[in-house]
């Protein structure tokens, strides 16, 4: 099930905060785990099966993992590494199994059968947060979770379980334990949640138009205008539609009681290209950085070392994104970029204008998107080719006469990736208190444009899904 | 109060009444506006629920049975056409209402690229290189009427660049073999639209009776009878509903749209002739629906069928005419059954193929061809691609 369908919202959102609100206190984890099942079986109800059996084995190892932790850490560490293997065989399985076996099969004498395998939902992202409660555990940073309810709440809640935030067990724990709910942070929840919900809908979705109309231009009549077009575009669609998944899953996690952590700053506005990951799905990056970066020595030990842990890190985070040569590709472009930064261009970068810096990311950013939207590399070169004009003319009417009518939809994207909207709500807020009452008339005025939005079409799938 | 609990309140709110009378308002099979089959209650079954077809049916479910659904709708429409986009759903919006679709799923060798309004060349070559090869073929004299789209026709209502679509045209017609005898049937509605005559709906993507009177006249000229044409005082127009709302006002969500007015133009001997539908008769040139029932192109010749013919019910011998065609053909045959007999066969039939229009003409026991069919069809199939 997706958060934009009306299913969704006028069906198990209301079903479930009526449920979990209505039930004692003690049993909300449990309620909160069978919505989180049905939710997550709405669409392939078999995965299920394979998701609770993941976080059953995370939790049965959890008990010899504490136990030992302090007074036999070696066996401590053998239970954290069988728990590790069970978790991440099912995503090596499902997610690179066929990938690998095409690659192999490539090579003199390797004949593996393509198993066709279809990827369960979320799988990358509960995997991850499934390990997180294990080196959590064995670290010391998190205690035992005996509640079994609570546990499967942490791994399956619905808000975060297919596409994030990566909420890391320590972060959660204790409210897994204890919550309560003010009327304000419901009302908190509610506003991320229709804020997210408007940014995925009327932003993301037509965004998403754009891209695939300017990109299956390229296919007919390829311009060098339709080229930037479709890049734009596709950079614009992925950061609503990935940075509105988040906020609404933010915000029911607030209604529910759960801060989960921020997942996007402004990414689009940054000045670098570290910069930028420290904005872009900062969570999936604190993941890296906390359970693989640092554990490999991190920024110590010289800077081949450095260089090292920066190329798993980013091998790692492109495969993450899916098993195909352009994510890998994508994960080695960012190695490169901020090695160069890192290692080459840290002192002249700074001497470069603000703006001039901002410019030059988002173009690197984006053009680094190419690599993620096409799974082809054929296409990744052809398009490239045509951004710079060659094998295309440079525009056309019709590309002209997009652009045109785009132009209001462009804007708005633009402004939105922006903090300025809500700049200027605070300031407008901060002088004349009046204006709060804005916030509830936005939320009702947002359902009822996603509502029609929706109406208008039966179903709205995210970008981040296939993660 | 605080805003923070109207908040709270306003959305629970939102969603609840919402849920509710999702749950308490009669829910309907039909669509009368958008002309399609809902979905309704999903039956819970055990396979569908294990393969997750049970999921989407409720989505769909909910899509389609949403309170005030067509009110949303029509939002949506306006919010879309008051951003700037001058379209919604790949309809376009122009002067007086005017309406047409501008984006298609443009067919190619590797399979169709949907929402589009790019015309794939070699496609275009391979449906002229059809075209070429039936007319080659053809054993009897075989006219192509390719009656233009609305954006074509109506291209002067539009701030979308004509150009490009003018274009597509002349780039049709230069492929088109000498042999080939193809009246520029676009070029001729288009003039008559510019002149300020309706000659294609402003909700719908057929031409009206008058569009397919000119239809009737280019077709008649081709086969060298122009001498026969009836001239528009034969007839007798006759509004039969200024209620109709089309395929664009269906998809394009502009609910405020004003309707069109649908007519037939009768003479006299109309119940002089008998019409069959895939072997069954029917109520002649003109099926009118159940009392209530909103009255659209159906209203011609029964709507779609495979094989459709019309004779003289005083059995009088006449030259067979057969028509290779699609659903803007049901509105040109009362014309043509003034000098001919009808066989009318759907190119676009899900269940037999007509595309070897020799063999076809043949079969029927033709003395005469014509082809009736959209650009639109040209573009968004491959069936031209495979006359023969």
């Amino acid at each position: 099930m997706v958060f934009s369908s009306l299913a969704f919202l006028y069906a198990f959102l209301p079903a479930v905060l009526a449920a979990c609100y209505l039930c004692p206190r003690r049993w909300r984890n449990a309620v909160l785990l069978l919505f989180s099942l049905l939710f997550y079986g709405w669409g392939e109800p078999k995965f299920i099966l394979l998701m609770v059996a993941s976080f059953t084995a995370a939790y049965a190892f959890g008990f010899p993992i504490a136990k030992n932790r302090v007074e036999k850490p070696a066996a401590a560490r053998r239970w954290l590494i069988l728990s590790l293997s069970v978790s991440l065989s099912a995503l090596l399985f499902f997610k690179y199994y066929d990938f690998g076996a095409e690659t192999l099969s490539r090579l003199p004498f390797w004949n593996l059968p393509i198993l066709g395998l279809r990827l369960p939902v979320g799988i990358s992202f509960y995997t991850f947060q499934i390990m997180s409660y294990s080196i959590d555990l064995y670290r010391g940073d998190a205690e035992l979770q005996r509640n079994y309810a609570a546990f499967g709440t942490y791994v399956a809640l619905f808000p975060q379980l297919i596409a994030g935030p990566i909420v890391r067990y320590r972060e959660i724990d204790r409210q897994l334990r204890d919550r309560t709910v003010a009327a304000a942070d419901f009302a908190a929840g509610a506003e991320r949640f229709c804020a997210g919900l408007a940014k995925k809908v009327l932003l993301g979705d037509p965004l998403a138009g754009a891209w695939t109309y300017f990109r299956d231009a390229l296919t007919l009549s390829p311009s060098a205008l339709g080229a930037w077009l479709s890049v734009v575009f596709y950079s614009l669609h992925l950061y609503f539609d990935f940075s509105g998944y988040s906020d609404m899953a933010i915000g029911l996690g607030r209604m529910f009681g759960f801060h989960f952590p921020e997942n996007f700053r402004y990414p689009y506005t940054a000045e670098s290209i570290a910069d930028f990951w420290r904005r872009w799905h900062i969570t999936l990056s604190a993941w890296f950085r906390e359970y693989v970066y640092i554990p490999l020595g991190g920024n110590r030990r010289g800077k081949w070392k450095q260089f090292r842990n920066l190329a798993v890190v980013w091998v790692l985070t492109g495969l993450w994104h899916g098993a195909d040569w352009n994510f890998l590709l994508w994960g080695v472009y960012y190695l490169v970029l901020l090695s160069a930064e890192r290692f080459l261009l840290r002192e002249r970068l700074q001497k470069i204008p603000a703006g001039l810096r901002r410019a030059g990311t988002l173009l690197l950013v984006f053009l680094g998107f190419l690599l993620f939207s096409e799974s082809d590399l054929a296409t990744v070169g052809r398009t490239l080719g045509y951004l710079v004009g060659a094998g295309c003319r440079f525009a056309d009417l019709l590309d002209g006469y997009r652009l045109l009518v785009l132009l209001p939809l462009l804007a708005v994207a633009a402004v939105g990736c922006t903090p300025l909207p809500k700049r200027l709500f605070d300031r407008l807020t901060e002088k004349r208190p009046c204006f709060r009452w804005l916030r509830p008339a936005l939320c009702v005025l947002a359902l009822l444009l996603v509502t029609a939005c929706l109406a208008d079409r039966a179903f709205s799938p995210f970008e981040y899904f296939q993660f | 109060m605080r805003p923070e609990q109207t908040t709270v309140i306003l959305f629970c709110l939102f969603l609840v009444m919402f849920a509710i009378l999702f749950l308490v308002l009669p829910q309907s099979p039909f669509s009368a506006e958008e002309k399609r089959a809902l979905q309704t209650k999903p039956r819970v079954e055990f396979r569908s629920l294990l393969s997750g077809r049970l999921g989407e049916e409720v989505n769909d479910w909910y899509a389609d049975q949403f309170p005030f659904r067509n009110w949303f709708v029509g939002l949506k429409g306006a919010v879309e056409i008051a951003a700037g986009k001058g379209e919604n759903n790949g309809i376009l919006l122009g002067k007086a209402g005017q309406l047409a679709r501008v984006r298609f799923d443009m067919a190619t060798a590797n399979g169709a690229i949907p929402d589009t309004d790019r015309v794939d060349e070699s496609h275009l070559l391979a449906a002229a290189e059809g075209v070429n090869r039936a007319a080659a073929n053809a054993r009897v004299p075989t006219v192509f009427l390719f009656t233009g789209r609305s954006v074509d026709v109506a291209a002067s209502a539009f701030h979308y660049p004509s150009e490009p679509s003018r274009g597509m045209l002349e780039e049709w017609e230069s492929a088109l073999a000498p042999w080939v005898v193809a009246p520029d049937m676009a070029g001729v509605l288009r003039e008559r639209y510019e002149a300020g005559e309706a000659v294609v709906y402003r909700t719908d993507h057929h031409w009206t009776t008058l569009g397919a009177y000119y239809g009737y006249r280019e077709a008649m000229r081709a086969f060298g009878m122009e001498r026969e044409i009836l001239p528009p005082s034969a007839f007798a127009p006759v509004t039969v509903t200024n209620r109709f709302r089309g395929s664009f006002w269906a998809a394009g969500g502009m609910k405020w749209v004003a309707p069109d007015r649908l007519e037939i133009w009768a003479r006299p001997d109309d119940g002089d002739y008998a019409v069959t539908a895939d072997g069954k008769p029917t109520d002649g040139f003109y099926t009118f629906p159940d009392e209530g029932a909103e009255i659209g192109y159906e209203l011609f010749l029964d709507g779609t069928h495979d094989v459709v013919t019309v004779s003289r019910r005083d059995g009088a011998a006449r030259p067979r005419l057969v028509v290779f065609k699609d659903s803007f053909a049901n509105s040109l045959a009362p014309f043509l059954a003034r000098h001919f007999d009808l066989v009318l066969l759907n190119l676009s039939s899900a269940r037999a193929d007509f595309t070897d229009l020799t063999a076809r003409a043949m079969e029927y026991g033709a003395d005469r061809a014509l082809v009736v069919y959209t650009l639109s069809n040209v573009l968004t199939t491959d069936t031209a691609a495979r006359f023969r």
